[in-house]
């Protein structure tokens, strides 16, 4: 009865009101489900990207290039390449990356395997790394 | 029964609005542009803030173009490139960027004793750190490979180079990539971009500051790979760090790494790595090279020799040492 005597008193103006938290409150619930979103690991060939996937979710990938295959491999919430068939292997041998901003690349091939931070809701404590 | 209370309402949704409004506006960013290619075999990534849409992406566009055109010059793996022109001969008339690069590089050669040395050409090919699978020469395969190398080695007039020996071998890939952000960071700021980062695989330089915030570097730890030395905040200036963990193999237990002491013909042992500062990239590029080589106390006292210039050196027990004005600017982790 409570609810049916507040609703004989809502007017068009109140409508619009409770419409709008209610839209705001939506809008927070997906920011913040965005934010909790982990890194992800990017793929580009010559400035473009090929592939981009969640670091969270395992996969193996093979892409094709000018001296063959490289194959990208993502578990445990790393990023890593696992075999190439260019000559001097070092993508292969640049190891695990994880870091937001870290990179493999595979000059052969032309391919840059890259981590993305989700840093849009956390504070990153740097710009860049100078190695 | 409730009320149904309007001002209770509004009064909840402008304290949303207010909340919402606070939190954009503290965690807001400037504007950023990001964009990174595969080039002098590494990865370039240019950030520009504070300025978007197409002209910003032009001028990033035409400032990897830059640093394509001087690789193309320098790199001895080109087709036509100075130091493949260079190969069989005495002698050669350079383009106006080889020479600039050179002359630098002739100057902190002998500021360092030959410590940094642009006529290792032929060592590396005897090395070949990068191989598959890589092996250590025999000595006297390094003995060769030095003859004709050296401080000494090179002479520059004008344009005009002259080698020692017609097999000495130029190699500028201790000096060239510096030069190459050098010009990319020129392009970006006659595109008029006001602040930017040029990051060569972890060799940079920065065009301004942070949008009135320095820039925050983040210097990497020579012997662990998830962790840093420390923080550096500046604006405006080249960082360039050099290490034995960049590219190297290891055989019955000894590393083997990319930057070798001229006098010895194998990699260089007393220090882990160098980090930089400098004005431009190039001769942040060519010290950092030299102080690796030459170790923390001589190297630290060839950094305070160039006006402008700091440096740290993680010697090869793993302490680092610092020039004053380095320490000043470093937050330690």
């Amino acid at each position: 009865m409570a609810v049916k005597a507040i609703l004989s008193r809502m007017t068009l103006l109140d409508g619009v009101i409770i419409a709008v938290l209610l839209a705001a409150i939506g809008c927070s619930f997906y920011l913040l489900g965005q934010r909790q979103e982990g890194s992800r690991v990017v793929v580009e060939r010559d400035g473009k990207v090929l592939f981009a996937a969640a670091l969270d979710e395992e996969r193996e990938i093979a892409f094709a290039g000018p001296v063959g295959e490289t194959a990208l491999v993502v578990r445990n919430r790393k990023a890593f390449i696992a075999r190439s068939d260019c000559r001097d292997k070092i993508c292969v041998r640049m190891g695990e990356i994880k870091r937001d901003g870290e990179w493999i690349a595979c000059v052969p091939n032309r391919l840059l395997i890259r981590i993305e931070g989700n840093d849009k809701g956390r504070e990153r404590a740097y710009d860049v790394i100078s190695r | 029964m409730l009320p149904f209370n309007r001002p209770v309402l509004i009064l909840l949704l402008a304290v949303a609005a207010a909340v919402f409004g606070i939190r954009q506006w503290t965690s807001s960013r400037p504007q950023e542009l990001r964009e990174s290619r595969i080039l002098m075999d590494t990865v370039v990534e240019i950030t520009v803030i504070g300025a978007q849409g197409g002209a910003a992406r032009k001028a990033v566009e035409a400032a990897f173009r830059e640093m394509e055109r001087i690789e193309a010059l320098t790199s001895f793996f080109r087709e036509g490139s100075d130091p493949r022109r260079l190969a069989a001969v005495t002698g050669a008339e350079l383009a106006p960027e080889t020479a600039e690069i050179i002359a630098l590089g002739l100057k902190v050669s002998a500021a360092s004793g030959g410590a940094f040395d642009m006529t290792l050409g032929r060592l590396k090919e005897v090395w070949k750190i990068e191989g598959d699978p890589p092996r250590v020469p025999e000595p006297e395969e390094i003995r060769e490979a030095l003859v004709g190398s050296g401080a000494d080695a090179l002479r520059l007039e004008g344009r005009r180079l002259t080698k020692k020996l017609a097999r000495t071998s130029v190699d500028l890939g201790g000096i060239a990539k510096g030069y190459a952000i050098d010009g990319a960071i020129e392009v970006l700021r006659r595109a008029g971009i006001r602040h930017a980062v040029v990051n060569a695989g972890g060799d940079l330089r920065l065009l301004g500051d942070r949008n009135g915030q320095p820039w925050r570097i983040a210097v990497q730890h020579p012997r662990q790979r998830d962790r840093f030395l420390g923080r550096l905040l500046i604006a405006d200036l080249a960082v360039v760090t050099s290490g034995d963990y960049e590219r190297f193999f290891e055989k019955d237990g000894v590393r083997y790494h990319h930057l070798f002491d001229p006098r010895t013909g194998y990699p260089a042992r007393a220090s882990q790595s160098v980090t930089v500062l400098a004005e431009t990239a190039m001769l942040a590029d060519a010290l950092a090279t030299a102080a690796f080589v030459l170790g923390p106390q001589e190297g630290l006292a060839l950094l305070e020799r160039f006006p402008g210039v700091e440096g740290l050196i993680v010697g090869s027990d793993g302490r680092p040492a610092t020039t004053a004005g380095f320490e000043k600017r470093i937050e330690w982790r």
